[in-house]
This record gives C-alpha cells, structure tokens and sequence, in this order.
C-alpha cells in the first residue's frame, strides 16, 4: 500500500489518499466523515490503516456530526480531520460557524472537496467564499503533492491560531493521481484531555459570544499578516514585466503550462496563491509593482479578485483588474479555457491557434444507469406496474443518492431531487397543496440519506400530519460513494461489528401509521405491499416501505471472495416472442436484442444472476444456466 | 527505445464504467513513474461512473514541470478505447497526429430507440478520417484465459508491445505487481504477456507514427 511506503518514497497517490497521508504526517488521532464524492476517498483511506498506524477513523451519521465529533477531539488537544463534499459543509456550518468563534485546540482541518461542473453533485458552489463568511482561513492546493503538504502544515497553522482552517478542493486534485514524496509521519496524538480551566469559550451564550467574536476578529488580523510568510506555498515569480498573473489554487498548474507552452514564463510575472482567504497582501502587493495590469486565474466565484480590487482600492492603486470578464464563471478551468483568457489579457493570438479533429457524427448518449443486478431497478419496475395498475397519478419527490437515476428512462418517476433528506420535507409542504385523495405524495430515500437527513422531516410529517408514502430503497450501504457502511450495515468504518439501527424499528416510533419491509428482488411482494401501503396514505396516513436489497455489486465481490458460483441467465429464443418488455421497461444493461432474431439475449459477461428479468418476462423465456 | 522523444505524453483511456478503465489508467501511471516520468491521471468517481461513458486522462511528461490534469481537446496523443461508441466520442481529444488503439467491443447504450454502431462501422469512421489505428479482440484473449475482467490489462501489454509510449516493459511488469495482491497481479502478468504477444493481424498501422511530430 503506497500510502504507508518508507518516508523518501516517491509514489503515485490519488489527492485524497495524499490528503490523508498529509494527515497521518501530522500525527492526527482522529478522523471524520460522511461520504460524499468527491471527497470519499480521504477517510476510506484513513479508515484502511488506522488499526495500523493507531488512530481513530469513523463515518458519521452526517456531515455535522462528522464535524462535530472531528471539533469535539480537538477540544480535548487531539489533531482532527474532518472530511465532506461541498455541500456537506452545508450541513455542518451551523457548528462549523461557531467553532470559529471558540477556536480549537488541538489542530482541526475540515476539507471541503468541491465539484466545479457538478460531476457528482446538484451544485457548484464555492467554498472559498466560507472564508469570509466564517471567519475560517482558506487554502486550496494546486496538486496532489500539494494537497499533502498543504494537510500537513495546516495542523501546525490551525493550532498556532487556535483556528479551524479550511482545505478547500476540487475534484481535479481530489480525484487526480500525482507523484508525492513521502515524509516522516509524527507518532499519531490519541489522548487527550478536556481542560476546564478556559470552559467559558465553549460556552456560546450571548454574553461570552460578543467576547469571543472581538477575539476572533483580532485573530483574523494576525493570519492575515501569517499568510504572507507562507513562502513554501505562496510564490511570487517577478520578472519586472508590466503585467502580472495571479492564479489560486488548480488555477496555477493551467496558467504555469500555457505560459510554458507558448514560451511565455519570462513575458509576465505569476504569483501562485495556495492562501485563498484571506489572500497574503504584502505579496501581492509586490506582485503588482510597476505593472498596469492584473489578471487573475481562478475558478468558479472572484474571490481572489474581489480581494485584489479591494487591495487596490485601499492602496490606491492605478491598476486595471482582470478577472471574471476573460476566465469563465460557470463550470471547471481547462488548458483552453486559460489559454483563451491569457491570450486575451496577453493580446497574443497565437495562442489559440491548436486544431482538433472536428468530427460531427451523432453519438447516442450514454447516461449513467443502474448497473445490473441492482436492487434499485427492481424496486422502481414493481413502483411503476403498481402505479400502471392503480391508474394512480402521484408526485413523486426524489432524493440523493443510485436511485435518483430513477428519473432516466425507462421508469421517469422522479420529480425532484433537491438535497439530501428534502425528499421527505419537501414532500411535507406539498400535502399541504395537494389533496392526499387524489394525488398520492411519494417520498423516495435511500437508506442512508435517510440516516443523514431523512428521520426530522419524517418526524414533521408524522407530527403535522402530512400524508405520504415514504418509499426507502435500502440497498445496506453508502453504495455511489463506493459502498461505505452506515447505521444499518452492521460494521463499523474499520471493518468491524457495529450495532444495527433498523429503520423500520425507527419509523414505528416516530409514529408511521404502516411500517413493512419488503425484499426488493421480489416484484410482486413489493407490489403488493406498495398496494397495501397506499391505501393508508388515501386515508391521510403514513406509510414507510423499506424495500431491501443488498447492493448487487457487494453481493458479487463476496461471492467471489468466497469462490461461490454466480448464476448467469440466457434467453431461450424458442420461448421469447420478441416483445421487448425485458428492454423497454425494465432495461437491464445485460438484456438487449439481437438485430437478426429481434428477440432478447442476455450477455454472460454483465449479466450478475439476480433473476429478476426471469420475474419481468410473461412467456417464461428467460432461463438459468445449468 | 530509438525513437523521437517528446516532453510530455497525452494518453485519453475511454470506454464504459465497470471496464476496467481506472485500473489500466493506474497501472500505466504506475509504469511511467517506474521509468522516471512525471505523471498525473483524472478520473470521475461517484454518480458518472455507474455503466456510463467515462474518459481518463493520462499525462505523462519527461520533466518536472507543474502538469494540467487535463488533456485539451486536439491534445491526445495516444486514445485507448475500450469500446467502439466510446471511441468515437472522444475522437475531438484526439490530436491531428494521435493513434487509437481499439478494442474490438461494442456496449449498446441503455437507451431506448437510437442507432447502435456496429465494430465495423466504428472502423469505418475511423478509417475514413485516416486516423491511425491498432485494432485488438482482448475480450477474447481475456475469455481465452477464463478470466473475463483481465480484459484491460490485456489492452495495456498490446500498448506496452507496439512501443509508441518510452516505458520499458519491466516497467509495466513492476506496475502490476505493486497495484495488485500478489495471486491477483499473476493472473494480470499473464493477462498482460498475452496482450503483449497479440498479432494485430490485418490493421497493423505504421509504427513511425509519433515519429511524424
């Protein structure tokens, strides 16, 4: 395992195994997170070598409480690390604003993995812009090397102001292997203690508030003079040019290789920032030094820029700011996107002179799917044949998570997806609108968005009376994260036995008027029970299906593990009527038909045994290989 | 290896989620910091890689000089293609002088009612726009082995073989050996030797392609 290799080693780590190598260099004793891409892998790594290396690694409920557990250790002078997608900090800032506020202890880094061009995500907000808001220092690294480093020192910084500090990536560094040199690791702080001598910062009541926030507000002004000395990750590289590019985090490695590219490294002078918020002043100031023109590199939102005209301003300047005008709002840099924007602010127009095959053929899509044998697919092919029989015309609110690809053909039964939990809470507000009677109000939640955000908005719907169908697709794990256990997995982040919190057990005690698990490989039983279910909710009641079914892919890496034979199913053509049910409707990426016969076949190499098609066809065709 | 060197390499790895792509993409990173090489790789994670279309970047650069994660379009050098639609998708990342290297395999997109390209008309296309190509069945030698999901490393032993990247073979060799457990990267070594013995039969391209540059 590269990530543990001997100090000195040079090897191939993705950004968030480098994050989490930076992290077990400064000897952190505790490690926090709720999975979300892109940012999953940082505690999954940590989690694979904590027995190991001694720490202690655990996926939290949800982003907050992943903070705050992370917070909670550093109160007692323990390194913590808390790791979250960008909308995860969404969850957590309630607590993440006032930790700014008492300051920690022991150091504290919350990553923020952002996903500029939403890959995996329903936004592409900019976290850099928590800086000002929280009064948290932002820094952002350039590369995976970076990231390491960064993590690293950032324990010192946060400790040295008492500060929560804020590693904010992106999914190009997150997600991007590089080469990292591997440096000695401190020997992991776990004990610690909580010493009542200072208790009143932690205790945020309004007068101690006002205390702290004038404390906060001075310790600001001294990171903001810190960030200057950073020289190991702030670099000014001045050739006494008349104009100067300044570029913040990921920006840099664009920038450095169309100046490289085009031969252009001695024609202006290029600050690399890696101190985002606040940006170190006196450096830029000498970045900008007998030059008219600035132009700054960054994605998404001008934080930097906002910051430089500030400066300017203040400083009087007679400097003309480039920024947002030339570099793209919306979605991630690239090489050509840089080279556009340097090529404008530069006036050089060779730079845009690169030609690609242009080619115009009309390629289908192919939009991520259910992958075959997933529990998902059945549950949403029994849904949508009950709800054809019922002749039933409900509003179904969708939710984070697989199964919100349950809005793609062939099954379109999604008419929302919002936020993690909003399927339930959102669903509250439309009983309100719409006659329960007539049109059905359908919630659909994964198991563990249900454990994250899922159980208050049902205890609102039971306590103010909001009729619906809570429809749970409990596959047992994280599974689009990458198969993470949750609260009801039954194993801990390290593998192991952990207590179960069944969901049924908690939607009888928050009130549900019809509680019933269902297997969700078994399409009648789901039906049936569905039929059952809705008739509660016609009545003004609630009714919470889990239908459960073990995601297929973790069904299939154990079987092999175990070396148990997988079933594969084929298509007796003499049998099969060429209706194209099995395609049409349930549209298993294993079935498809075969241009000659016009009859379904079934491909051995993707096909993961589930025998649900052999529930799907009305003729019997499909059969198991004997 | 005797043939013109250039500063960096751009290599695109496309195909479908549940291929294999990251894997090759790893072990082909992993081989060219064996040989000294600068490298850096993108990936998508989550959501984009359930059975979707997925594209890897592979930089590979002989200094050390800050490297994009990103390839531009008109960029790649060198595009593996795991599947024919794939292939063709992509075909804008490729530059005016890039070689694909094709697996033989078609994956119909899970959508109803759109024209589905049959390994010949992907050639077709690809033949028509005169691009270079290699052409490979490692499907076949991956079945051949009994062991369906060798199929990618099949793939990088027949890159390995037609010599257009300067990585040494031991290198890929070693690459294998320290990503996999060690009764996994046998069965990869052999996968991997397999490729490299493939006779490409009636496609073989010019070898002195990457010397055009």
């Amino acid at each position: 395992m590269s990530i543990l290799d001997p100090p000195g080693s040079k090897v191939i780590l993705l950004g968030n195994e480098a994050i989490a190598r930076g992290a077990i260099e400064a000897g952190i004793g505790v490690a926090t997170a709720y999975p979300g891409t892109p940012s999953t892998e940082i505690v999954e790594t940590l989690a694979s070598v904590a027995k190991k290396v001694g720490f202690y690694v655990e996926w939290s409920v949800n982003e907050k409480v992943a903070f705050e557990v992370a917070y909670g250790a550093t109160m007692c002078g323990i390194r913590a690390l808390a790791a979250m997608k960008h909308v995860g900090v969404n969850v957590a800032k309630d607590t993440l604003m006032s930790s700014a506020y008492t300051g920690v202890k022991g150091g504290l880094v919350v990553v923020s993995a952002d996903d500029p061009s939403c890959h995996s995500s329903q936004n592409e907000q900019d976290n850099r812009v928590l800086g000002f808001h929280a009064y948290i220092p932002v820094f952002e690294p350039y590369s995976p090397s970076e990231a390491k480093e960064l993590t690293r020192f950032l324990f010192d910084f946060s400790e040295e102001f008492e500060s929560p500090v804020i590693l904010r990536t992106t999914t190009r560094v997150n997600h991007a292997r590089g080469v990292v040199e591997l440096r000695e690791p401190r020997p992991p702080r776990v004990q610690g203690n909580f010493s009542k001598e200072d208790v009143e910062r932690w205790i945020l009541v309004p007068t101690i508030a006002r205390r702290q926030r004038k404390i906060l507000v001075e310790k600001w002004s001294r990171i903001k003079k810190r960030v200057n000395e950073l020289k190991e990750f702030n670099k000014l590289y001045y050739n006494s040019s008349k104009k100067t590019i300044i570029a913040s985090g990921l920006a840099y490695v664009y920038v450095h290789e169309v100046l490289r590219d085009h031969n252009l490294l001695d024609k202006v002078n290029l600050l690399k920032l890696s101190s985002i918020v606040p940006i170190p002043d006196e450096l830029v100031k000498k970045s900008v030094e007998d030059v008219k023109e600035v132009l700054i590199v960054e994605e998404l939102e001008p934080v930097v820029e906002m910051q430089v005209k500030s400066l300017a301003m203040d400083e009087g300047w007679n400097l003309k700011v480039y920024g947002k005008n030339y570099v793209p709002l919306i979605g991630e840099l690239n090489l050509e996107r840089v080279r556009e924007a340097i090529s404008k602010f530069l006036d050089t127009p060779i730079l845009t002179t690169i030609k690609y095959k242009d080619v115009k053929i009309e390629m289908p899509p192919r939009p991520p799917t259910f992958c075959p044998g997933c529990p998902h697919r059945a549950t949403y092919y029994a849904l949508k044949k009950f709800i054809r029989s019922q002749e039933l015309k409900p509003i179904y609110l969708g939710d984070i998570g697989c199964y919100a690809l349950g809005f793609l053909p062939p099954y379109k039964l999604l008419d929302t997806c919002i936020a993690m939990g909003a399927s339930i809470g959102v669903a509250c507000g439309i009983t309100k609108a719409v006659k329960a009677s007539e049109t059905p109000v359908l919630a659909l939640i994964g198991d563990s968005t249900f454990y994250h955000a899922g159980i208050p908005p049902l205890i609102n719907a039971v306590y103010n009376k909001s009729p619906m169908l809570v429809l749970v697709f409990d596959n047992l794990w994280t599974a689009m994260t990458g198969h993470q256990p949750h609260p009801g997995t039954g194993v801990s982040a390290v593998g192991e036995t952990a207590k179960v919190v069944p969901i049924e057990e908690l939607a009888r005690i928050i009130g549900a008027d019809f509680v019933r698990v269902v297997g969700s490989f078994n399409i009648r039983e789901v039906e049936k029970t569905l039929k059952e279910a809705i008739e509660y909710v016609k009545k003004g009641g609630i009714a919470v299906v889990i239908s459960r079914g073990e995601c297929r892919l973790v069904t299939l890496r154990r079987m092999r593990k175990e070396r148990k034979r997988i079933p594969v199913f084929y298509v007796d053509k003499d049998v099969c009527v060429g209706c194209r049910l099995c395609v049409l409707d349930f549209m298993c990426p294993a079935i498809k038909i075969d241009q000659d016969s016009g009859k379904a076949e079934i491909d051995p190499l993707l096909c993961t045994g589930c025998g649900v098609c052999v529930q799907v066809c009305p003729k019997g065709a499909i059969k198991v290989r004997r | 290896m005797g043939m013109y060197r250039k500063e960096k390499y751009n290599v695109l790895v496309v195909g479908v989620g549940g291929q294999g792509i990251l894997t090759l993409s790893r072990l082909l990173a992993e081989a060219a910091l064996n040989n000294g090489y600068n490298v850096v790789v993108s990936e998508i994670h989550g959501l984009a890689q359930r059975g979707g279309s997925v594209a890897v970047h592979v930089r590979i650069a002989l200094n050390n000089a800050p490297l994009a994660p990103l390839i531009p379009r008109g960029g790649a050098d060198i595009m593996i293609a795991l599947e024919g639609h794939e292939a063709l998708r992509y075909l804008e990342y490729l530059s005016p002088q890039g070689v694909i290297i094709l697996n033989k395999r078609i994956i119909p997109p899970s959508v109803p009612n759109v024209r589905i390209y049959s390994i010949d008309d992907v050639i077709g296309i690809i033949n028509k726009l005169g691009i270079k190509h290699y052409d490979i069945s490692a499907e076949e030698v991956a079945l051949k082995l009994g062991k369906p999901y060798v199929t990618n490393v099949v793939i990088l032993g027949f890159l390995a073989k037609i010599g257009i990247l300067p990585i040494a073979k031991e290198n890929f060799i070693k690459a294998i050996r320290k990503v996999f457990s060690e009764r996994v990267a046998t069965d990869n070594i052999t996968a991997f030797e397999e490729g490299y013995k493939y006779s490409m039969g009636a496609h073989k391209a010019s070898l002195t392609v990457m010397k055009a540059q």
